[in-house]
This record gives structure tokens, sequence and C-alpha cells, in this order.
């Protein structure tokens, strides 16, 4: 590290159960020491990083820090593109998206990485879906300026598990709305015309996953290509 | 997926107290902002658990200003949510080495007739003060990889002054419950540099 700060040896990372006593910044410190370390083994994969990436995957995960996709799924460096936004949502394609984190992250992977999978992998006890699960429908309950309009782009998730879901306790609700949330935002991935032509020409998978870290579980499902041909009525 | 999976399912059961906690709630200390570049994954880089850093990512970590106007807030839901909620204590935006994004940027035309895009320009465009900066800070005749480095690092700047700019990042910056820290990430050279971004107003004077 190019710094004036003074070297301490690496140190063993501590569980966050247990009281962390390194300043911030040392704790960052020790953290990427130690990815050096590791990092400079494999001088075929530094030089060819360096050079660029060639990623087959993009995972679309939620900023939830319990659910780092790469620590999750074991990915090393140049192995996943990861777009990360409270509760791993993705907006329906529309000509007026301008700046759009989604649209131009989808874009890129797609069209100038050329992924061969796109996932989106929802979580368990996920924050963002609670709060688009407690929207009162007359907006009484506002409690924030950004976050109700951000998780309502995928408000049709949340009435649908309420329709289905009627006599469920809150808590029911919430996690069969964290799969349909994943499932919607697959969907809205579909919208993007550049998605479904590489999907049509079998160049791109699109992957749902759900990671359950209450029970220590993941599931994964592939979108079957035959929805495809619903695609355009949907419009 | 499902065998990559089968190894951390281990590695979860080892740390059972940490995930029994984490199961319940999270408390991050650290909100990280980074781009979407698979060799850049800072939970990786900076060997943080899970638990410990809630994080944005996406095309060259840009964070645009506060703004009412209608438009998707992903970033600005993602910092209320961290600030206001979580009450995490320190911001990071990481910028990094080759950026894409920022290439792009410094490669648009003023009139947009080498647009190639649908959205990566309109998405990037939030940098656009930083390229000018860059562009007027690193001489006409140095390698391209200087202006990139440079454009990288004041993009960083950019987007932090731009977190600054909503009421409840500076209110408690001000009050010094949330710091806020820019990176630049240099995986050709194997470096990770840091820097505070401080505000300081001094005590007023009467004339």
């Amino acid at each position: 590290m190019h710094n004036a700060e003074s070297r301490t040896p690496a140190a063993s990372v501590s569980a966050v159960a247990t009281e962390v006593q390194t300043s911030p910044l040392e704790r960052l410190k020790t953290g990427y020491l130690k990815f050096k370390e590791n990092y400079v083994k494999d001088q075929n994969l530094v030089s060819s990083l360096a050079e660029g990436q060639a990623p087959p995957y993009m995972i679309i995960a939620c900023c939830d820090s319990r659910v780092d996709p790469c620590t999750v799924l074991n990915l090393p460096p140049g192995e996943a593109f990861v777009l990360r936004n409270i509760g791993n949502m993705v907006p329906a394609y529309s000509a007026q998206s301008a700046c759009s984190s989604a649209a131009s992250a989808i874009e890129y992977a797609v069209l100038h990485l050329k992924v061969k999978h796109l996932v989106v992998m929802g979580h368990s006890r996920c924050g963002a879906v609670k709060a688009l699960m407690g929207i009162e429908d007359d907006g009484s309950n506002r409690f924030s300026e950004f976050i109700e309009d951000w998780v309502l782009i995928l408000k049709n998730a949340s009435k649908k598990v309420k329709s289905i879901h009627k006599v469920a306790p809150f808590a029911e609700q919430c996690t069969a709305c964290e799969k349909e949330v994943v499932n919607a935002s697959l969907w809205n991935c579909l919208s993007y015309p550049f998605v479904r032509e590489k999907m049509a020409s079998g160049d791109l998978t699109l992957h749902g996953g759900y990671y359950d870290f209450v029970s220590n579980a993941f599931e994964s499902w592939t979108l079957d290509l035959s929805c495809l041909n619903d695609v355009d009525k949907v419009q | 997926m499902r065998k990559a999976f089968e190894e951390f399912k281990a590695y979860f059961k080892k740390e059972k107290e940490l995930f029994d906690a984490l199961a319940q709630s999270q408390h991050p200390k650290w909100m990280i902002i980074a781009c979407s570049d698979s060799r850049v994954d800072p939970a990786l880089v900076l060997g943080l658990e899970l638990g410990e850093a809630f994080i944005l990512r996406n095309i060259a970590s840009l964070i645009p200003p506060h703004s009412k106007q209608s438009g998707h807030k992903s970033g600005a839901s993602a910092i209320e949510y961290a600030v206001e909620h979580l009450k995490v204590e320190h911001i990071m935006i990481v910028g990094h080495s080759r950026c894409g994004g920022i290439k792009a940027l410094l490669e648009m035309k003023e009139d947009g007739s080498n647009r190639f895009s649908e959205y990566i320009e309109d998405w990037i465009q939030i940098a656009q003060p930083a390229s000018e900066i860059a562009k007027a800070k690193v001489p006409h005749d140095s390698p391209f990889e200087e202006l990139w480095t440079c454009c990288v690092k004041e993009s960083v700047n950019l987007s932090l002054r731009n977190c600054m700019s909503y009421p409840f990042v500076k209110i408690p910056m001000e009050k010094g419950l949330l710091t806020l820290h820019g990176a630049y990430f240099d995986f050709v050279n194997g470096a990770f540099d840091v820097w505070k971004l401080k505000c300081k107003i001094d005590e007023h004077q009467s004339l």
C-alpha cells in the first residue's frame, strides 16, 4: 500500500459478533494486505485482469451486508459483474429511463462484456422488501425521502403476494415477496430488447437465486425460454 | 452456483455464532460504494466478513446529486437506508484503475456524435464535471492512462461531494457521526489509496 501509515502485521479477522478494537481504516488495511498476499500468487490472473475483464456472470444482488454475492458464491475477481441496490430490484425497460444504474449496467454487461448468465439474487430478511410490503395504499405511513419511491417500482410483486397469501403472517408474506421480487426483476430484465435478443440467440441465460441465511440454504432456478413467447403480449 | 454455495455452507456452519447474530439483524459500520467491475468486489479486496459493509455497486461507483426530480433513485435510497436506518459510521466511495465507465466518459464527444449505447452514456454523464476537471489538470500531451487515472479520482471526489448534498448525510457529518472517504484501487500496480473528505465550517466571527 502506498501511504505514510506504519505497517501492522496482517492479523486474522475477528467475527462481527465479537468486539473489534481495531480502528476502521486499520481494519480495511489488514483485509487488503491479506487479499494482496493471496492475489499476487496467481500472476497469470493478475496480468490478465489488468488488461481487461470477461466475467461469465452478471449478478444483481441486494446491498445488505449479509449477502455479498462473491462471498456467498465463492467467486474470485474477474468472475462476476455485480450490480447492487436495495432489494435487488430491476425497473422495467422505459425509453424515459435516462440515468438508470440498472439499465446501464445490464446493457454494458450483456452487449459489451457479453456475459453468459444473468442472475438476480434475493435473500431472507430483506429490509427493502419489508418496507415495500409495509407501505399503506394511501401512502399515509411514508417514512423516507427516497426509499418508498425506489421499492415501489416493484409494487406489483407486493400486490400479488398480498392477494395470494391473504391470511399468512406478515413474515411469511415477506418471504414470499422476496422470491416474487426476484421473479419480477427477471421479468423486467426481459423487457429490455437487448436481453431478449441475446436469450433468443442462446447467448444469455437468466437465473433467479434466493439466499436464505436463516436456514443456510441457496435455491436457484433458470428462466424457461418458452416464456419469451409471452413477453410481447405483456406490453 | 450450487457447488460454490456448498463450500460457503461449510464456512457458514463453522461460524454459527456469527451467522445466528446476522440472521437477526445487520449492523454494518461501513457503507461502500464501488464499481460493478468484476475485478473490484470490495468485500473480496478489503477482506470484509459478511455483516461488515452495506455495499452499493453501479458503473463507475457514481452518486448523482440530491434532486427532487423524478427518476430512479437507486443510489439515494441506498444511502438514505444506510445512514438513517442502519446508522453506518463511514461511507467509502471506491474508484479503480482501468475503469471502462470513466474511459467511455472521457471519449464522449460533446455533440454526441459517437454515442454507442442506449443507457450507458446517460448514466456516466453524472461524472461529466469530473471529466472537465481532469482535462484541465492533466497536460494535453500526457499519456491517456494519466488522464484516465486522474478522472477516476476526480469522479470519486465528485460523488463524495454529491453524497454531501443529501441532508441526511450532511447533518451527521457535521455532528461527527459520519465520515466520508474516497479510495482508489489500482489493481495494475497493486495499491489501495484512501483519503477523507473533510468539511469544516469555521466558527462565525463578528466583524
